[in-house]
């Protein structure tokens, strides 16, 4: 086969298989007679997903220091044009002084191997040089290569892997639990949907180009503004659908913008360019990045753009609010990572003090709102985006940690992948057991939990372990990530914001207890036993079983953070 | 300061007369008392625009804006004005109490926006606004050239566009499509009856 081809499938093995996985469903679907109700399907194709998570998982734990033999071979012509038609021009090749690994790599022989760093610098340092020196031959190198292409254009490290695990988990997690709910008679157009959703995500997370990385966000965000409003009949499902579609285009129109502000600055949307390009300041690229960060923002439902999120999760169906609350936060948070680091290095000092007053007003906001929240899928809202708030805190030690060249990095990076794991998984699950609780109670208020103790005793104790690992209590997961999240922001000087996390944790371990005082405490009305059925049953089992593994034995999921987060950091 | 050149003059005149029609059209679109109005009012808004990226040697961008902007989204706004309410009215208020903050949001934009490109140094960063309208030889990205790009370059790009597009369908069919209750969920047989005999009433009014 073609090396570019098998360049091209063997990186992008997930999201092509999960394509022609939805394609599948949605052909299946066809040929199905009308009347099944397509809940083995659905079945089917969450082990899909599980497939893809393995898929995902070989890239993650494969490590690739070496650029593929298609882009050496390219690169190396790119720096023989550079020295035979340049320097008889009287010009000497200005290599990027920033960048230490450029000098050598002009000299090398042409049997040595470039790592990928290498190879990027000289694409990078060649395009800016083409940009001051218009006598530099046309041809576009290798870009016009689409294995080439596909290699500058996508990040394909192991950071980008390590989140396409994360999301095919959680659409396996997803379409397992949607089993138990009614998405109506949509099961397989449902399916397919979140499944192209889940590859909006991995192609977020894996681009290196702003234009690829809002096809991506696009993607992701038309699948959900359609299940949001999935329940054709329920007026609230109808208002959630709207409301995230007209408040989401209205982010995306911000991106866009913001991008198309720094591509008229910079004369590049690459990340590896403008990382080049933004030491010089320039004043549409701090309205660009502002604009930017205002999608980045809406993404996570971070304060003070979080207005749209409890209405859209309490209307939406349960099994897609599970989904939009944990994976499409965390690929927002992972693109965020990944654009703040190698896109605007030479501006932290601008983008922190944003990052850190959005970091305050989404804990602050989360919190004290959710002590009012009467439904549970509103207080999961607003914990939600308390949560974004110690996530960004994390966002905001990894600026720091940049500014000052300080060796705690890696460390700020590492808990903020961790904490995205981990808060995936245990949201995942309460919005599936609010989910299940809603459909035999008809309502998801807190008094519709109260006797669940006696009704479904292993939901109600599940229920128990992730609303305390949501809240940082110390046996569980959560626990773990918050220190981690803290530590960074202390490392880092950050004493009061950290203190204002820590204080509103507490407030928000009260909120939590008073969901879990309705199930052990207060008798209910409704006494009928809820059967969970097998396949959600397998689904939340996995859930608190990782939730409490991580909680007892961090290490192997910190080492995985720690080597995923390096290869963001050493890109 | 130099005389200007008999092709600058041309040139700049283009360009103040394709500025009018674009900024005056825009002006109209905010202005018009009546919705109908305002709606046609984007015709040379829209249009402008187009001039402006012809002018600039982009025709593939001109005939996208022509196609995309004229052809289906003013085409979709006229529609959905005419629709929605009567057109003809002229009472729409054009403030509410909303109006200073809004005002002072806009101009805040407008600040911010003309003070960056004053202060931006054009000619350092690369992009040389005379050299770009007035050299000749100026290259021109042709439709070929977008073609081209599209295909090998941002092919992989290009594929995730298309998934975009599945998506989008599938989920606006869904959503659109009109509801008929499966057999599984099927009513009891005096609602269907009941829900029947109502939709016949329904009939026999609005006929």
């Amino acid at each position: 086969m073609n090396v570019e081809y098998s360049y091209i499938l063997t990186s992008f093995l997930p999201e092509i298989a999960l394509v022609v996985l939805g394609l599948l469903v949605l052909a299946i679907d066809l040929v199905l007679p009308a009347r099944s109700t397509r809940r083995t399907l659905t079945i089917v194709a969450a082990f899909g997903c599980l497939v893809v998570m393995v898929l995902s998982a070989q890239q993650w734990l494969a490590s690739t220091p070496i650029a593929p033999d298609l882009v050496q071979r390219e690169t190396r012509a790119m720096v023989q044009i550079w020295q035979q038609q340049i320097e008889p021009l009287g010009q000497s090749v200005q290599a990027d002084p920033t960048d230490p690994s450029l000098p050598r790599v002009m000299q090398l022989p042409a049997e040595m191997a470039l790592t990928n760093a290498e190879a990027r610098a000289v694409v990078r340092a060649y395009q800016q040089q083409r940009h001051l020196t218009p006598q530099l031959p046309p041809r576009e190198m290798g870009l016009a290569h689409p294995g080439f292409a596909a290699w500058w254009l996508f990040a394909n490290d192991q950071f980008a892997a390590a989140f396409k695990v994360l999301f095919a988990l959680a659409a396996f997690l997803v379409l397992l639990l949607s089993v138990r709910f009614p998405v109506e008679r949509y099961r397989a157009e449902f399916a397919g949907l979140l499944i192209f959703a889940t590859v909006g995500l991995m192609v977020m997370v894996n681009s290196m180009d702003l234009v690829v990385l809002f096809l991506g966000l696009e993607l992701a965000a038309v699948c959900l503004y359609a299940l949001a409003s999935w329940h054709k009949g329920d007026a609230r499902s109808q208002e959630s659908g709207v409301k995230y579609l007209l408040l989401g285009s209205l982010a995306s129109a911000f991106f866009i913008y913001g991008a198309s502000l720094l591509f008229m600055q910079y004369g590049s949307t690459h990340l590896t360019m403008l990382g080049g390009a933004a030491m010089r300041l320039a004043p549409f690229a701090l309205i660009g990045l502002l604009m930017l960060l205002i999608g980045f923002g809406f993404k996570v439902a971070a304060a003070p753009l979080h207005l749209w999120a409890p209405d859209v999760y309490q209307g939406a169906p349960t099994s897609m609010v599970a989904f939009l609350s944990t994976a499409s936060k965390a690929a927002g948070f992972a693109v965020l990572l990944r654009v703040l680091s190698l896109g605007f290095p030479a501006l932290t000092d601008r983008w922190v003090l944003l990052i850190g007053v959005m970091a305050a007003l989404s804990m602050v906001v989360g919190n004290l709102v959710a002590l009012h929240q009467n439904n549970v899928k509103r207080l999961l809202a607003y914990s939600g985006i308390a949560q974004a708030g110690y996530l960004l805190i994390a966002v905001m030690a990894v600026g720091l940690a940049g500014l000052h060249h300080s060796s705690h990095l890696e460390a700020a990076v590492t808990a903020a992948v961790l904490y995205l794991f981990l808060y995936t998984i245990a949201n995942i699950g309460a919005f599936a057991i609010a989910g299940i609780v809603q459909q035999e109670s008809a309502g998801v208020e807190m008094r519709d939990f109260a006797g669940l103790r006696t009704r479904a005793p292993l939901l109600a104790f599940g229920m128990t372990l992730l609303l305390l690992s949501l809240g940082g209590i110390p046996p569980l997961a959560g626990f773990v990530g918050k220190w981690f999240l803290f530590l960074s922001g202390v490392v880092e000087g950050q004493y009061i914001l950290v203190l204002l996390g820590a204080a509103l944790s507490v407030v928000s371990i009260y909120y939590y207890l008073l969901v879990v005082k309705q199930i052990y405490v207060l008798p209910g009305e409704n006494t009928a036993p809820i059967r969970v059925g097998a396949v959600a049953g397998i689904g939340l089992t996995l859930i608190v079983f990782l939730t409490f593994l991580i909680g007892v034995f961090p290490r192997p999921f910190l080492d995985l953070a720690t080597q995923t987060a390096q290869s963001l950091l050493h890109f | 300061m130099e005389a200007m050149t008999t092709q600058e003059i041309v040139h700049y005149s283009i360009f103040a007369l394709l500025a009018l029609v674009t900024v005056g059209g825009a002006i109209k679109v905010a202005a018009s008392r009546s919705m109908i109005h305002a709606a046609f009012w984007l015709f040379p808004v829209f249009a402008g625009v187009a001039g402006f990226y012809l002018y600039l040697g982009a025709q593939f961008l001109a005939a996208i804006q022509v196609l995309i902007y004229i052809g289906a989204i003013l085409l979709l706004i006229v529609f959905a004005v005419t629709l929605t309410r009567n057109a003809a009215d002229t009472d729409e208020a054009q403030s509410n109490r909303f109006v200073i903050p809004v005002v002072l949001a806009a101009l805040l934009l407008v600040v911010a926006l003309v003070g960056a490109a004053v202060i931006t140094p054009w000619r350092e960063a690369g992009v040389d606004i005379d050299r770009l309208l007035l050299a000749p030889g100026v290259p021109v990205t042709d439709v070929s050239a977008v073609g081209l790009t599209l295909l090998q370059q941002y092919l992989l790009p290009f594929e995730i566009a298309s998934v975009l597009l599945l998506a989008a369908m599938i989920g606006a069919i869904v959503l659109a499509r009109k509801e008929r209750r499966a057999p599984d969920e099927a009513l009891p047989a005096e609602e269907i009856m009941a829900h029947d005999e109502r939709t016949e009433a329904y009939t026999e009014l609005t006929r």
